[in-house]
């Protein structure tokens, strides 16, 4: 609803709407998305298949897994971004590991996939369709890699300009130093 | 608590070494806290005026070709602040919003934080913009040799010695350290550190930081006059740094009564049984703490572990972990900063004026760049210790180093922060003023 109608109207804006629109069919999205996942992943690492890049995925790969989860990332930010207008940019940010632990340590890349989703309003909306896509995802997932079910595969965070601005919460880590997140996409 | 970012944006507060605002330039605050540790300091203008310039600064475009076959340049830095007290030393991080000032300001950091180690060493920090999850490792190989390359008039074992940093690793230090072999024709390992052990590496790396932290930890609490058996401990991010931590406090003697990670917390007054902990996450698939059980281990969140009834608090995790918000509730006695920048700007004055000492990350998390300096010795040697050399050593320079910078805290009457910073910068101009103005 606009600004001057709510005003007319003397509603108060709660800082979220009501999802105006049918959310888009979120199976159909996750399983493009990993579809393009693998074949990104086969790209990068020269296989001659998707089904190598499915097997490396599945037996843990690090690199493998690092090409598959960003392609992952980039292809969900495209969709949100295509779907939602209050979403300016998307980040992906392993904020589980230091810049030490990717250094120095044996750290595993297994999802969840962690996202910043940064928005000029935070809207259930777009709550409610980040949630489809993670349960799409979850289900998709065990179907393609024959792995159990996992109780997350994205995890989104969503961050307005106050958050980042005031460095509340997550939006901490958008200006972050030593973590930098990479930005998968923008407006 | 409502952070009132704008009102200390205008002022110096030496030693917090981390942009507080989005809209905050890195090399603008470090000038800032440099303006202020100088005044302090009484520092000669001519060596302050040194000290505000890097030394030597390299923008380099990288041409590689890619996969596909078109060729994609990079740009590319290498930024030495100040070699006055050796060869410089620092990370280079591959990112693309790495830009000028940021690289400027963290080479700067590098300089204070050898020298409050006391370690040979100026600092440099370098960067490359790319986004490498984009780039095959073919791609990734081709840039870091054509990028070493590129810098290596101004790199070297003599000179500049580059490490890893954000999303640069072990394999990218080898291809450096090829790439000179191959264009000096012998082998250079010496010109670089953070390689595999298989190419002259050093045991004890991985360990380090964490080692260095737990060591800083209990020297504090000899100062204190606090025995270990009666201290408890809490450490935030059970990853590299904060396992190994809360590893060697408990066989140091203290009780871990918290540890989290971003998987959530566990609790349990009595003492948590850390080695059981250990080998829960080395058998999660993610190496997390999710899914631990144990009789009288309660769960509670990251939050919740900031602000828990202990002596001692470790945040090991992420940047600006406490913050105006929670610093007023944090009721530990004593703060060892493990992780880099955990603590706001706001926070910090917060806990000053409540009176809680805060061991910075400069000192606190300084056992890494010391165990750096290590491989760079072993390196030039080609001679290589065990890793009880790599750890007697390690804990002989970070005690000495609390030791000096506790003192000259307490000597300057500031806390251990600013002593660290004032401390450092100190002893670099004292470097420059004992080698003189050439020619």
């Amino acid at each position: 609803m606009a600004d001057s109608t709510m005003k007319q109207l003397g509603m108060v804006d709660l800082g979220f709407t009501a999802p105006a629109v049918q959310l888009p069919d979120a199976t159909s999205a996750a399983e493009q998305v990993l579809s393009d996942a693998l074949a990104f992943c086969a790209q990068k690492m020269r296989f001659d298949s998707c089904e190598t890049a499915l097997s490396r995925l599945r037996q843990g790969d690090r690199e493998a897994c690092t090409y598959c989860f960003y392609s992952v990332a980039r292809r969900v930010a495209e969709f949100l971004g295509a779907w939602d207008e209050n979403v300016k940019a998307v980040y992906i940010c392993d904020y589980d590991a230091t810049p030490e632990d990717l250094c120095f340590a044996e750290t595993v890349q297994s999802p969840p996939v962690h996202l910043l989703v940064r928005v000029d309003r935070k809207t259930s909306a777009l709550n409610s369709l980040l949630a489809a896509l993670d349960r799409a995802l979850v289900q998709k997932y065990a179907e393609l890699t024959a792995m159990n079910r996992l109780a997350c595969f994205l995890d989104a965070q969503v961050v307005d300009d106050a958050d980042v601005e005031k460095r509340i919460g997550y939006g901490t880590l958008l200006s972050s130093i030593h973590h930098r997140p990479l930005q998968v996409w923008s407006r | 608590m409502e952070e009132k970012v704008e009102e200390v944006l205008d002022r110096p507060h030496p030693g917090i070494v981390v942009a507080e605002s989005p809209r905050e330039n890195l090399w603008h605050t470090v000038l800032a806290q440099l303006d202020d540790v100088a005044r302090r300091l009484k520092l000669d203008p001519g060596i302050h005026a040194i000290l505000r310039q890097p030394e030597r600064e390299l923008t380099v475009a990288v041409p590689v070709r890619m996969d596909d076959g078109r060729i994609e340049v990079f740009t590319g830095y290498r930024i030495q602040h100040s070699s006055a007290r050796g060869p410089c030393k620092g990370g280079i991080r591959y990112h693309p919003e790495v830009n000028l000032d940021e690289v400027r300001g963290l080479a700067a950091l590098m300089t204070w934080k050898c020298a409050v180690v006391g370690i040979p060493y100026g600092g440099a920090k370098g960067g490359v913009q790319c986004d490498p999850r984009q780039m095959s490792e073919d791609e990734i190989c081709r840039m870091t040799r054509r990028y070493t390359a590129m810098i290596m008039p101004i790199i070297g074992s003599r000179r500049d010695i580059p490490a890893p940093d954000v999303n640069t690793n072990a394999q990218i230090m080898a291809w450096i350290s090829d790439t000179v072999s191959m264009l000096e024709r012998k082998t250079v390992i010496d010109i670089v550190t953070g390689k595999p052990i298989s190419l002259g590496g050093s045991v004890g790396r991985r360990e380090a930081t964490g080692r260095g932290v737990a060591i800083v930890a209990r020297e504090l609490l000899k100062r204190r006059r606090r025995r270990l058996s009666d201290t408890t401990v809490a450490v935030q991010g059970y990853g590299n740094v904060g396992s190994v931590a809360a590893t060697i406090l408990q066989q140091m003697g203290c009780k871990i009564v918290a540890v989290s990670d971003i998987s959530g917390g566990l609790y349990d007054p009595r003492g948590l049984d850390i080695p059981g902990i250990n080998r829960h996450v080395a058998a999660h698939p993610q190496g997390l703490l999710e899914g631990y059980e144990a009789p009288g281990v309660e769960k509670f969140s990251n939050d919740d572990l900031l602000v828990s009834d202990v002596d001692v608090l470790i945040p090991a995790a992420l940047e600006h972990q406490i913050h105006a918000g929670n610093a007023p509730y944090v009721q530990a006695e004593m703060i060892v900063e493990g992780a880099n920048g955990p603590t706001t700007r706001q926070a910090d004055e917060i806990l000053q004026e409540r009176r809680i000492i805060v061991v910075p990350d400069i000192l606190a998390n300084a056992g890494g760049v010391v165990v750096s300096y290590f491989e760079w010795v072993q390196d030039l040697q080609c001679f290589f210790w065990d890793e009880a050399e790599v750890n007697r050593n390690l804990e002989r320079i970070m005690v000495r180093s609390f030791e000096e910078v506790w003192d000259f805290s307490q000597q300057q009457q500031v806390p251990l922060r600013l002593g660290a910073t004032m401390l450092a910068v100190d002893r670099v101009a004292r470097a420059i003023q004992a080698r003189g103005i050439f020619p």
